[in-house]
């Protein structure tokens, strides 16, 4: 027979289903506040934005565990997360990136559990919230958009005669897009032209840059997962073109970008953090205000701005903490 | 595993049942791999959110997705029918093309239907979802077991059997591939605009392994109802996918053997090929063992 119930390939998959079932129920389950965390893929500004969450709940003398899985970018994956979560009785969810947000608010269905975000640039139009000031529901957060006018004036302090900027951004990511529309905006009054230049994968990030180089006079890349993952590929193009690269991610000035102004991810991190303290100590999530990044950071390269044969101001190099060796 | 992580699953199981359906129909019923799915997915997502956002009926907005992942599925067929094009380079061709028409489509990657009318928001009571969709997939299965079963539907089928004699009883193999393809993008992308309606949102990432999962689902289900009756098959499919989902849900509640959430692919891959090597190896055994005696 061919067709035989207790077949090699179905017992193979009973005994799978049936260690999974075992090894569930010898979970133990505490009644201890309990902090679920779901991440939207792993990515170093995301995982700073987790660590600064996770250090403030530790450092707090709640005791309080703490849940993590990562959607690893699978919308579907992170509706499964999200619903497992829901069911677990969770104190408080935690979203940290856009769509993830949006899944465990989907999950919540009744609106029992506290949601907190973070890292979502614009939680209007992801339909997070309906209200900065009071979001009125369970869902509450942080975004990470700090004001570009802030990082073109910055720009302006290093570079007198900038009015061409080129963006290299990810067409798929919705922070991206949220933060062009921003910058757009802006840069008309302040007498600035931006150049934007697409990529859809790290692939295709050396074309962008090279397609920018005879036409801006500088590189800025704003929270864009994709640009900052090819971050090597752009330094090496737009040096070689003498064209500096600007960052919002402070790390990347380690990576030859000439400087940066961000927010700092990790700081974002514990301003979560402490609303989700302030809601496990009761108070309405409802009524919580959605927090911006309080703390933009500055860092400059000079030995970068040495290649590039840019003199930056005294003032600024005061301010901002410098990469000593790259 | 809580209850409400259970019929989270069940309800997702559901809903990529159809997928599932549309899969089973390329890859096991034209016998055609097909990766035009990775972006009809989304597309069905994209066109019934960018419709709903602006105002359309639910309704409306699900069927012209679903009409849209047909068009997909026939520009996938066109070029593999009528210019040669291999067939697992014309369903990528499609694919990534498909990644630029839904940002067009959508004018941003990600869409919220949080507080939108949905198709969903008519069934409010508790697992009014779960309800919803288990119609739909009734009502689906029902249909297509009543196509494959109609004239058209074996002819489609002979097709992928023995695509040498079909034309000898007057089976025209390009249409029947073409209406295979067409059948089972739709499906996928009424599944993707179902979804994106439950789950509150459209995201241009979220087409990303739909074929790998579907098929993983497909051949879940066959190894287990090992039938050859269209409607057992069918069944199959459905159960395939739902106990993809139910695995899905336990691996994400364990910690053994030092398992984790990003496993899950090697996971996925591991067990269609387990699932594909299984019955070859039973076969080489059987005559190894046939050749001894």
């Amino acid at each position: 027979m061919n067709h035989k119930i207790f077949s090699v390939g179905n017992l193979t998959l009973v005994l799978i289903i049936s260690i999974f079932f075992y090894s569930t129920l010898t979970h133990a389950q505490i009644k201890i506040p309990q902090v679920s965390i779901i991440q939207a893929i792993e990515h170093p500004a995301l995982d700073a934005t987790r660590k600064g969450i996770i250090d403030t709940l530790r450092e707090s003398d709640k005791n309080i565990q703490i849940d993590f899985q990562s959607a690893q970018g699978n919308a579907a994956l992170a509706a499964q997360i999200a619903q497992k979560y829901v069911g677990s009785n969770a104190s408080v969810l935690v979203g940290i990136g856009t769509f993830v947000s949006q899944a465990l608010v989907a999950a919540d269905q009744k609106r029992a559990i506290p949601i907190v975000f973070s890292s979502v640039t614009d939680p209007l139009s992801a339909k997070l919230v309906k209200n900065l000031q009071k979001p009125g529901n369970v869902v509450t957060g942080v975004s990470n958009f700090i004001d570009p006018s802030i990082q073109f004036e910055f720009f302006k302090k290093i570079l007198p005669r900038l009015t061409k900027i080129g963006i290299i951004y990810s067409s798929g990511e919705p922070n991206s897009i949220a933060l062009n529309e921003k910058m757009r905006k802006i840069s008309e009054p302040m007498e600035l032209e931006l150049i934007f230049a697409p990529a859809n994968s790290t692939a295709d990030v050396p074309q962008a840059t090279l397609s920018l180089t005879n036409r801006v006079q500088a590189i800025f890349i704003n929270n864009d997962n994709i640009a900052l993952s090819a971050l090597d590929s752009i330094v090496k193009i737009a040096t070689q073109n003498k064209i500096p690269v600007f960052c919002s991610d402070t790390d990347s000035v380690q990576q030859g970008a000439l400087a940066s102004i961000g927010p700092n991810q990790y700081e974002v991190g514990k301003q979560a953090g402490n609303m989700i303290l302030q809601i496990l100590a009761g108070e309405n999530p409802g009524q919580m205000e959605i927090l911006f990044p309080q703390k933009t950071e500055l860092w400059i390269n000079p030995l970068q701005a040495k290649v590039l044969k840019i003199e930056i101001p005294l003032d600024l190099l005061m301010k901002a903490k410098l990469v000593k060796n790259p | 595993m809580n209850s409400i992580q259970f019929f989270g699953a069940l309800e997702m199981g559901l809903f990529f049942s159809l997928i599932t359906l549309g899969i089973y129909l390329t890859f096991r019923v034209i016998n055609f791999p097909d990766l035009t799915v990775d972006g009809s997915f989304p597309l069905g997502a994209a066109v019934s959110a960018s419709l709903i956002v602006s105002g359309v009926h639910p309704l409306t907005a699900t069927f012209t997705a679903l009409l849209a992942g047909g068009f997909a599925g026939f520009i996938t067929g066109y070029l593999h029918v009528r210019w040669k094009i291999l067939g697992l380079l014309a369903g990528i061709l499609t694919m990534t093309a498909l990644y630029s028409i839904n940002l067009r489509i959508m004018g941003r990657p990600n869409i919220a239907l949080l507080n939108e009318p949905t198709l969903f928001s008519y069934f409010k009571a508790s697992q009014g979802v779960l309800i919803a969709i288990t119609g739909i997939v009734i009502l689906v299965v029902f249909l297509l077991y009543r196509f494959l079963r109609s004239q058209i539907g074996l002819a489609l089928r002979a097709t992928g059997i023995n695509p040498r004699v079909s034309p000898s009883y007057g089976i025209n193999i390009g249409r029947m591939t073409l209406l295979g393809l067409v059948i089972s993008n739709s499906l996928v992308a009424l599944g993707g605009a179902l979804y994106a309606q439950a789950h509150g949102f459209a995201d241009i990432s979220m087409g990303t392994g739909t074929l790998i999962t579907g098929l993983a689902s497909v051949i879940v289900g066959e190894s287990l109802l090992p039938k050859k009756q269209i409607s057992w098959i069918l069944f199959a499919c459905v159960l395939g996918s739902i106990l993809y989902r139910v695995t899905i849900a336990l691996a994400l509640n364990t910690k053994i053997a030092g398992l984790q959430a990003s496993d899950l692919n090697l996971i996925t891959a591991v067990l269609v090929i387990l699932a594909m090597l299984l019955p070859k190896v039973r076969q080489k055994i059987r005559l190894d063992s046939g050749a001894k005696s």
